[in-house]
């Protein structure tokens, strides 16, 4: 500004000159302020919306669709009555028909849950599992839903039938030696693409990758030069090869090292994804105060 | 001198000792049984110990002591001064039978012991009374007004009229004459009635006072009698001074009741003290005249050299039984795990009796459906009641609904009508209905769960006071007490209070055998199920020891009685930890001296409580004998409460106590261990191993075992010290071949497919043998070499080739690896599987050969390289040995063997070895949980693990909970200190990459864990760094 007044003010009298600046200065003075004063009102009205929802941070707000339709019966939820959110919320999910009621849902689930761990954790836990959006949430779910109320009922088994392996076995080496061809024909044979599936990704990362491979060598086209891609064939094939009295570092080749899913009911939000301490649904949204 | 027997074998000289020389006993003096029994046996050993002890000559003095030292204990018996030796008392009996019986060592046997020889009548018919009134008859001497006296007072005590008492000796005199059956166990009997000549000795005084007064009077009646019908001047005379001293005595006597306020022992001390206070001196005399007194009562027990001479309680031998009484609890009915399964059922008819009252308004009056919730509920809670101890935590749901039912009542019809449909009580129609048919446990269950339901309203703060008020009463009226106090778990109280209650009922009609141990392993169930702490599980078990004790069975013989007693025993803790610890040591005191159990009893059980194994502490030394007197008791109860282990309480609880050096090491160690890396999953293990280590090492200082500890910290050192390299390196030591220098991949291809005879061929492969320090080949020419190796077409080519890489290839890994390849193409023969045998050197064979093969050669790939994967199998090697080490310290013997081989397998073996442990420890609240919930879970995460790491993790999560039960059981003080770990440890398991993670953290927590469990011995505590926090808890490090 003061470098226009100089640029456009060569022309006029010192009298007009200062005259100008004192008026450019006093207009400086309070739009200045004004302006700063704007600036801390905006920041201060982000950094309140900011603490406002920072305790809710981790529950996304439900849509009002969703809620809306939903609104009297949630209303009279009570968390002496930990079942009426489970019931409640198997009626949303066999009801649900988008994203929002399957959120709310799953809220209904995870405060059941928290608010009942004894008696309708595993419950809710399954019913967590059942309407889980990805594998690993679902995985996870069902998973806690054995620690949670389980007797060791969810017991699985790596297992693989011999024929798989050998067929597998034969891939893994075509593979090594760059033989795309017979290494896909060698997993159509005996299942073995489904060992595959199982075993792809210790081999290759995914079993997708370990076919795309093959796809992609031709016939003869030399042996695979990287040593890890070899390496993990190897053990892996020996992993199997070994059954259940394989040594712990083949175990580890095989099924690899993943951390045992574990849950701490200690910390309900982590477990139940809801907050317990806001259980009675308010004015559209839950609330500690009911 | 002529060589008597007495001089020869006893150094007497003189003619014809009297009895008292003859034993070498005092001349004067009062003697006791005991006292006379020991010194026949002295006087036996000298015999004994002499080279002629087997001549006739040394018999016969043998017989002459006996019979010496029977009659002194006759003069004692006829004295009444005290009940016979045991030993004496056999002879006596022994003689009264005419028989030869030769004296035996005396023992105290069980009545059980007593064998049933003989037709008719045996002893095992007779009741106790019997075998206490034959043995007074044989000890006095037969049926004469000494022995009618005694056994009129005896007979009392047992609740025996005086009529009843002449049928019971005229039909114990003809059962002598007559039977047989009392032969050769006379003795036993005797021995047996010790007990009760022992309870009376003070009336036997006063008998045998009483009778002497009545001499003196009836003597002095007569004289009085002769002198009045004398009628002479001297009579008159005597009977003048008789009556003017009889006046005088009489005045004197009632001077003396007047104006004696005090008795001369008192007034005598009195005056001592004076005079020594006057002196200023200590009252020595007085105070040894009482030490003396108190001694000298001790010192009239035990000869000189200490050993007892009185039939004293130390001299009681322990019950024996056929085999050791007890027995396990039978399994839970199939129709009670039936009806339990149906357990939700019970909960949802609540709920809806719930709805359908709330929906009446809580009101029975006016509507059907008011009607039928009570009906339902009514119904679901007889099921309940029917199943509940096998219900699990169905049947706090089932409380829980029940309240709710009952908050949903309103107004006083309603109110009476909730608590109707209550089982169990008197208006319970469901039980009156089929009490014929229900068996009493099942009645004890209903009136235990029905109880129980009551007390849960009556202390529920959320129930209306108008629906506490109804069920205090109902309380009352089911004659159950009200718990006072905080009472966490208002059904468990009271029910056990009801399960205690029945207690008496059951074991009355075990000893009648109208029931059986079924009974009892039902009661038990039920005790378990409603015993949330052990401190109710104990208040239900102390009340079927004092039925058992209180019942008039038969203890002292195996039967249903004893093995309830047993059973209550083996299930009690007696280690004096825990909140159950002083109730326990009152009961014993109390049932050791209540006069109103006879001391058989108390011998039985004594005896009981010294073959448990498990009570360390109680010795043969603490079995009462069955003629314990009161003061024998009481002594006896002192030295029990005496010996009952006190668990020293401080601020820091009872912690391991270890000296400075042990500290230091200590923390070291643990220092070292949180400091080692854990990037990798062979160093996340190898951690494993180290903190495992440590484990043993606590174990040890706790043991006290300084080579179990220095073992525990090498295994320590070599983990935390192992150079990273020497990790990896190949267990057999096998080294891979290298490709020779100067030699290009695919040279041999060349040269190979230069040439197409035979000839040509052996010359490409005699160059192959002779490249220089060749261990391996190329991709290309080892894919070649293992073609032709395998099904070449050529083959005396085939076999030199197959030579030539036996020799000089055998361990290089591109060849092996294209071996491996080449076999997948299939089609080899015969030669190519001998090949593959000499290459890999193991045998390969069958129909899937090639399969072998390849896994053969897999193995041999994987031994000839230095890798990870060794690291993480040493790892794990050291992780089992660790905590295969770990169970053995915590009593898993067998787990070297159970867990040889598998980390996962060794860790389950020392988790279930910690969890034994921890159920021996009795905690008023479990912490960090119930035993069987930390197994619940632990089965869960077993059924979740896959790999052998998760399964590991799954394992050490158990650790961690029973580390923590363990320590806080001992130091409940550092519980903050322990519930901060674990919550930091649970927080890892969460937050874990890796199983291996979970493992490792699992395990350091468990290292810290124990680690509050130790303190510096108190010259040492100045050596510890106590931080801060962890002081403010009371804990140590």
């Amino acid at each position: 500004m003061n470098m226009n007044v100089k640029q456009g003010g060569a022309g006029f009298g010192r009298s007009e000159s200062q005259r100008f600046r004192a008026i450019a200065r006093a207009v400086a003075r309070v739009i200045a302020p004004a302006i700063f004063a704007c600036v801390m009102l905006a920041l201060a009205g982000i950094g309140g919306l900011a603490a406002q929802s920072a305790p809710d941070a981790p529950i996304a707000p439900i849509a009002p669709s969703a809620a809306s339709r939903w609104d009297t019966r949630l209303a009279a939820l009570d968390p002496l009555r930990p079942m009426d959110y489970l019931e409640l919320g198997e009626e949303v999910a066999d009801a649900a028909t988008n994203d929002a009621d399957r959120r709310l849902a799953r809220e209904l689930f995870g405060y059941a849950g928290a608010l009942d761990s004894t008696r309708l954790g595993r419950s809710a836990m399954l019913a967590l599992a059942a309407i889980a959006e990805t594998p690993g949430e679902r995985m996870r779910a069902s998973s806690a839903a054995e620690l949670v109320g389980g007797r060791g009922a969810a017991r699985t088994a790596f297992s693989a039938d011999p024929a798989q392996i050998e067929a597998l076995s034969r891939a893994i080496s075509f593979h090594r030696r760059g033989d795309g061809r017979k290494a896909l024909a060698a997993l159509r044979q005996d299942d073995a693409d489904a060992l595959l599936d199982k075993v792809g990704e210790p081999l290759a990362g995914t079993a997708k990758v370990f076919r795309e491979e093959c796809k992609a060598m031709r016939s003869n086209s030399g042996a695979v030069p990287i040593a890890d891609i070899v390496r993990r064939g190897l053990l892996v094939e020996l992993a199997l090869r070994s059954g259940d009295l394989r040594p712990p570092a083949l175990d580890i080749a095989l099924l690899g090292d993943a951390p045992l899913i574990e849950i701490d009911l200690a910390d309900p939000m982590s477990t139940w994804r809801v907050d317990p301490s806001k259980p009675w649904w308010r004015n559209g949204h839950w609330s500690g105060n009911g | 001198m002529s060589m008597t027997p007495e001089r020869r074998f006893l150094g007497l000289e003189g003619g014809a000792p009297d009895d008292r020389t003859l034993l070498a006993l005092p001349h004067d003096g009062a003697l006791k049984s005991g006292q006379i029994e020991g010194a026949l046996e002295r006087r036996v050993d000298e015999i004994a110990r002499h080279p002629l002890s087997g001549s006739p000559e040394a018999r016969r003095l043998m017989h002459q002591l006996e019979l010496a030292a029977d009659r002194l204990q006759a003069e004692i018996a006829l004295a009444g001064k005290g009940p016979l030796h045991p030993a004496a008392a056999r002879r006596a009996a022994a003689r009264v039978q005419r028989s030869q019986a030769t004296p035996t060592k005396a023992a105290v046997v069980a009545p059980a012991a007593v064998t049933d020889v003989g037709t008719g009548l045996t002893s095992d018919d007779l009741t106790d009374f019997d075998r206490v009134a034959l043995a007074v008859l044989v000890v006095s001497g037969g049926w004469n007004a000494t022995s009618a006296k005694r056994l009129a007072v005896i007979a009392e005590e047992y609740g025996i009229s005086i009529v009843d008492l002449d049928r019971v000796v005229q039909g114990l005199t003809e059962f002598l004459s007559k039977g047989d059956g009392m032969r050769g166990v006379m003795g036993e009997v005797g021995t047996h009635a010790r007990s009760s000549l022992m309870s009376a000795p003070r009336t036997t005084r006063s008998d045998i006072a009483e009778g002497a007064v009545e001499r003196v009077f009836e003597r002095i009646n007569d004289v009085l009698r002769d002198e009045v019908s004398g009628d002479t001047m001297g009579s008159r005379v005597r009977l003048t001074v008789f009556f003017v001293l009889f006046a005088v005595s009489w005045m004197l006597v009632l001077g003396w009741l007047f104006f004696s306020g005090k008795s001369d022992e008192s007034g005598a001390a009195d005056e001592a003290g004076t005079v020594l206070a006057e002196s200023g001196a200590e009252p020595k005399d007085a105070a040894a005249a009482k030490v003396g007194g108190k001694a000298g009562s001790k010192a009239a027990s035990v000869d000189a050299n200490g050993k007892s001479v009185a039939p004293i309680a130390a001299l009681a031998a322990a019950a024996k039984f056929p085999r050791p009484p007890g027995f396990s609890p039978t399994v839970t009915p199939a129709a009670v795990v039936e009806s339990a399964s149906a357990g939700a059922r019970w909960i949802s008819d609540l709920e809806q009796a719930t709805r359908e009252l709330a929906a009446n308004q809580g009101r029975v009056e006016g509507s059907a459906d008011g009607g039928h919730a009570f009906g339902l509920a009514a119904k679901a809670m007889s099921r309940a009641a029917d199943a509940w101890p096998a219900a699990g935590a169905y049947r706090n749901d089932a409380v829980r609904a029940f309240g709710a039912f009952a908050r949903a009542a309103r107004g006083n019809v309603a109110m009476i009508k909730v608590m109707s449909t209550v089982p169990g009580g008197i208006t319970d129609t469901v039980v009156e209905s089929s009490r014929a048919s229900m068996p009493a446990w099942q009645r004890t269950w209903h009136a235990a769960f029905g109880a129980g339901c009551v007390a849960s309203l009556a202390l529920d703060p959320a129930q209306s006071p108008e629906l506490a008020a109804a069920a205090r009463e109902e309380l009352r009226q089911r004659s159950v007490a009200i718990p006072r106090g905080e009472t966490t778990d208002p059904f468990g109280a009271v029910a056990i209070e009801v399960l205690a209650a029945a207690a008496p009922r059951m074991t009355e009609q075990l000893a009648l055998g109208t029931i059986g141990l079924d009974e009892v392993s039902r009661w038990n169930e039920a005790v378990l199920a409603a015993g949330s702490s052990p401190k109710l599980r104990v208040e239900a078990l102390l009340a079927l020891i004092e039925a058992s004790l209180r019942t008039a069975g038969a203890l002292d013989q195996p039967g249903p009685l004893v093995d309830t007693l047993a059973f209550a025993i083996r299930s009690l803790d007696f280690t004096g930890r825990g909140a159950d610890a002083e109730p326990v040591r009152a009961a014993l005191r109390a049932w050791i001296t209540d006069k109103a159990i006879p001391p058989s009893r108390i011998w039985v059980f004594t005896s009981l409580l010294d073959a448990d194994l498990g009570i360390a502490w109680y010795g043969p030394d603490l079995v009462l004998a069955t003629n314990a007197d009161a003061g024998a008791r009481v002594d006896l109860a002192e030295r029990v409460d005496k010996a009952f282990p006190r668990v020293t309480t401080t601020t820091a609880g009872e912690a391991v106590l270890v000296d400075n050096a042990q500290m230091e090491i200590w923390k070291k160690n643990l220092a070292t261990l949180e400091k080692l890396a854990h990037a990798e999953p062979y160093q996340r293990l190898r951690n494993a191993a180290a903190a495992l280590a440590l484990g043993r090492l606590l174990r040890a200082y706790e043991a006290g075992d300084v080579k179990a500890a220095k073992a525990a910290d090498g295994a320590f050192a070599d983990l935390a010290e192992r150079a990273e390299k020497d990790w990896g390196i190949s267990p057999t030591g096998q080294r891979a071949g290298i490709v020779a220098s100067g030699s290009t991949d695919g040279e041999f291809v060349k040269a190979w497919n230069a040439t197409r005879d035979a000839k040509g061929r052996l010359n490409v492969v005699k160059d192959l043998r002779a490249r220089a320090a060749a261990g391996d080949l190329g991709p290309q020419d080892a894919r070649l070499v293992a073609m032709e190796v395998l099904r070449g077409n050529q083959p005396e080519v085939r076999a030199e080739l197959g030579r030539v890489v036996l020799d000089r290839y055998a361990n290089g890994r591109e060849l092996l690896r294209a071996v491996l390849d080449g076999l997948a193409d299939g089609g080899s023969g015969e030669e190519a599987r001998i090949f593959v045998t000499s290459l890999t050197g193991t045998t390969v064979a069958g129909r899937d050969w090639i399969s072998e093969a390849r896994k053969a050669i897999l193995e041999k790939l994987y031994q000839l390289e230095d890798s990870k994967e060794h690291a993480v199998d040493l790892a794990c090697a050291d992780v089992t040995s660790n905590a295969a080490a770990l169970a053995v310290a915590f009593g898993r013997a067998d787990a070297t063997t159970i867990a040889a081989t598998r980390p996962d397998r060794a860790l389950a073996a020392a988790a279930d070895g910690m969890r034994a442990e921890a159920a021996k420890r009795y905690m008023a609240e479990p912490f960090p949980a119930p035993i069987d919930e930390i197994e619940r879970t632990r089965i869960a995460r077993r059924s979740l693990a896959q790999s052998v790491t998760q399964r590991m993790a799954a394992e050490t999560a158990a650790m961690v909970d029973y580390a923590a039960m363990l320590v806080v059981a001992r130091q409940p003080m550092v519980r903050s200190t322990v519930a901060e770990l674990l919550a930091a440890s649970r927080r890892a398991r969460t937050a874990s990459a890796s199983a291996s993670d979970q493992a490792m953290a699992d395990l350091e927590t468990v290292a810290r864990i124990f680690g509050t469990a130790l303190a510096p011995k108190g010259t040492d505590r100045a050596a510890m760094v106590v931080p801060i926090d962890v002081a403010n808890e009371g804990g140590v490090l």
